[in-house]
């Protein structure tokens, strides 16, 4: 058992003998940490942008690069946050509200040092439970048949629709134009071309990473372009007393961090949950254990804790899934397999049992970026913050500019261009009107697979579906996959019933003050 | 969130539903046969999209007889509250995006990339002409760098280039 945990670890350090794996692993990590400390910026985007840069990389120098860009991120989004009360993604709100109000009390160093160790300490903590977790997960997957891999990624679908967006039936629906982009092409199964529509450069399929990339990264793009404003007009303030704080005051902070790495991690890997629900879940518990509660909202050191351990330990937790079963639970954990699917891997369970190398660069990767915060993190942190002095429509233009110039390198295709701004089109539009294009992504990803696998299962099956509910690992995921769609539509008719409640008390009290 | 544009959002995805059913309906049989076949799985996704579109619309409707407003609670991605916006700057970037693709390859790639860059910050509302022709030859230049050179992506070369290399 040692051995099995020691093997990745000890692969990931041979890895990091390589000068060039350190080399791309800083680039990333301040990459990432200057996208994190751009509102609006995260790891997705952060994600799309780069992806171009990793084809020219071996597989698992792309594999440290994106990760150690994701370390950069979660780490990078508390510097606006604390210092200028601008939020770089949703999970930093609640560093928003504690962070910024010590800054303004005076007290940014101890706000940005409690910040940077729980960032750092999280992150170290999770990528040892990544390891103990993602391993028993690999060792299961050479149990896998078709059977038990339509009904993973069942599961998986089921999971990102029902914990992400407000409204089931438009997830529903982002998942059925996913599959149905997916299914584009040739069907290997039956030898014929499907949803051509007459053109031949559609029959080999529409490229998946060009796809994703309009879905996850050029939608973001143009919906930022609807407003012109600059990033340090949302707060004028960029002053702080940045003197790291004594350990007398880190040391109450331990047990929070504690409880959002664990949970960070945890949640982290249920696929539609991420960085937000960890960060939020960890810093409701840690004020349920705290000593002092009603200071969480007010400035507490203990809220921080928790929440930026939680956000950088749910990177290891989506990478439970991602490796462990080649199900990605998140957008930048799609393009992450994107890539690896550039690099000629195919995702699935056995993708990583049969390239331990993945492995142990995602090992050398997080491990790598979080020793280069360690030692540049916390001089980062005020220099960092120009980044949000950085011109906002600047920023955009040139992200767009990257991004077509980026697919064009994949294939060299003016088609691959079209199909990620058409989708971008497309993901705007489901971005603005609550269908989630990270549940069409996934979907893009998976669905050609998730067909093919139920056609092999039945064929095994000789056309029954008993097998897809009766094999032990199939009904266990089954079990998961129906109790998450119960959960979720009970969650929304919850949701609907209070709505309807705060609308009917609007409607009352409007009536009661005309009378 | 506009309900009006939610509902022609939900009309497009029916229409697409719609169009994926037909066009499935049109796929050959294959040479293999197999128990679920080319076109089962695509009409179930195809259903998906024609029977939840019309529960959005319907939901939309139902809720537009109690409420003369057309704003409803947002269920996407909102904007910052505080800066106008307008969805033409999106519609106009895809649209420059677009124009890009096409002459990437007829003009080539230092012409294109420029004009596409200084386009793009005229339609965010830039106006130092002067700094924006800087950034679009800067960036030109460092794309160049990374994608030619560092990539070894093959870039369109322009037409004065080209008539050097095919004299």
């Amino acid at each position: 058992m040692l051995s099995d945990i020691l093997a990745p670890l000890l692969g990931g350090f041979t890895q990091l003998a390589d000068p060039s794996t350190w080399l791309l692993v800083m680039i990333a990590t301040l990459y990432g940490v200057a996208a994190g400390a751009m509102p609006g910026m995260g790891t997705t985007l952060a994600f799309g942008l780069a992806l171009p840069f990793t084809f020219a990389m071996s597989s698992t120098h792309a594999v440290s690069f994106l990760l150690a860009i994701s370390v950069g991120t979660a780490y990078g989004n508390s510097i606006p946050a604390i210092l200028m009360g601008i939020p770089g993604n949703p999970a930093a709100i609640l560093t928003v509200i504690d962070g910024h109000t010590l800054h303004r009390r005076g007290e940014s160093g101890l706000a940005l040092g409690i910040a940077f160790v729980a960032a750092l300490g999280g992150q170290l903590v999770s990528i040892l439970m990544f390891i103990l977790l993602v391993l028993p997960l690999m060792n299961l997957a050479y149990s896998f048949l078709s059977p038990e891999i339509f009904s993973l990624y069942f599961l998986g679908m089921i999971a990102i629709i029902s914990l992400t967006g407000d409204n089931m039936v438009k997830g529903i629906m982002a998942a059925a134009l996913g599959v149905v982009i997916s299914l584009v092409g040739f069907d290997t199964l039956t030898m014929v071309t499907r949803l051509d529509f007459g053109f031949y450069e559609l029959r080999s399929g529409l490229d998946p990473v060009a796809v994703v990339i309009g879905l996850l990264a050029v939608s973001e793009l143009f919906r930022a372009s609807r407003q012109v404003y600059q990033w340090k007009d949302l707060s004028g303030e960029v002053q702080s007393n940045s003197a790291f704080p004594p350990w007398s005051k880190i040391k109450p902070v331990v047990p929070s961090m504690m409880i959002g790495t664990v949970l960070g991690t945890v949640i982290g890997a249920i696929p539609g949950a991420g960085g937000t629900a960890a960060a939020m879940i960890s810093y409701q518990y840690a004020q349920l254990f705290s000593k002092r509660p009603q200071d969480f909202g007010k400035g507490s050191v203990e809220g921080i804790g928790a929440n930026e351990a939680a956000q950088n330990a749910s990177n290891c937790g989506e990478l439970i899934p991602t490796l462990g079963l080649g199900l990605p639970v998140t957008g930048s954990m799609v393009l992450l397999l994107s890539c690896l699917s550039v690099h000629g891997f195919v995702p699935g369970p056995l993708m990583v049992a049969n390239a331990p190398e993945l492995l142990y660069a995602t090992v050398a990767g997080l491990l790598a970026s979080t020793i280069i915060l360690i030692v540049f993190g916390w001089r980062m942190a005020t220099f960092m913050l120009k980044a949000v002095l950085l011109n906002r429509q600047i920023v955009i233009i040139i992200a767009l500019a990257m991004i077509v110039l980026g697919v064009y390198a994949i294939n060299t295709r003016l088609l691959d261009v079209g199909v990620t701004m058409v989708f971008g089109a497309v993901g705007y539009f489901m971005l603005r009107y609550g269908y989630s294009p990270a549940v069409a992504a996934l979907a893009v990803f998976l669905g050609g697979e998730f067909e093919r696998n139920l056609r092999v299962g039945l064929n095994m099956s000789e056309g029954s579906f008993v097998d897809f509910f009766t094999r032990p690992i199939t009904a266990a995921i089954m079990v998961v996959a129906i109790t998450l769609l119960v959960f979720g539509i009970r969650r929304q008719a919850k949701m609907r019933r209070e709505m309807r409640a705060e609308a009917e008390l609007a409607i009352g009290l409007e009536k009661q003050a005309l009378s | 969130m506009d309900r009006r544009i939610d509902i022609a959002v939900a009309a497009a995805f029916l229409c697409f539903g719609l169009l994926i059913a037909f066009e499935t309906s049109q796929i050959p049989n294959g040479v293999y046969r197999d128990i679920i076949g080319s076109k089962q799985f695509l009409y179930l996704w195809a259903a998906v999209l024609i029977v939840g579109a019309p529960i959005i619309i319907g939901r939309r409707i139902i809720g537009w007889q109690k409420s003369s407003s057309h704003i409803v609670e947002p269920e996407g991605s909102n904007d910052e509250e505080g800066y106008p916006s307008s969805i033409l700057r999106p519609i106009l970037l895809f649209l420059l995006c677009v124009v890009y693709a096409v002459l990437f390859e007829t003009l080539g790639y230092l012409i294109s990339t420029p004009i596409f860059i200084f386009a793009g910050l005229a339609i965010l509302q830039q106006r130092r002409y002067g700094l924006m022709a800087a950034i679009a030859i800067v960036f030109t230049a460092i794309f160049y760098l990374a994608f030619a050179v560092f990539l070894d992506v093959r870039m369109p070369a322009d037409p004065i280039t080209q008539y050097f290399t095919n004299s």
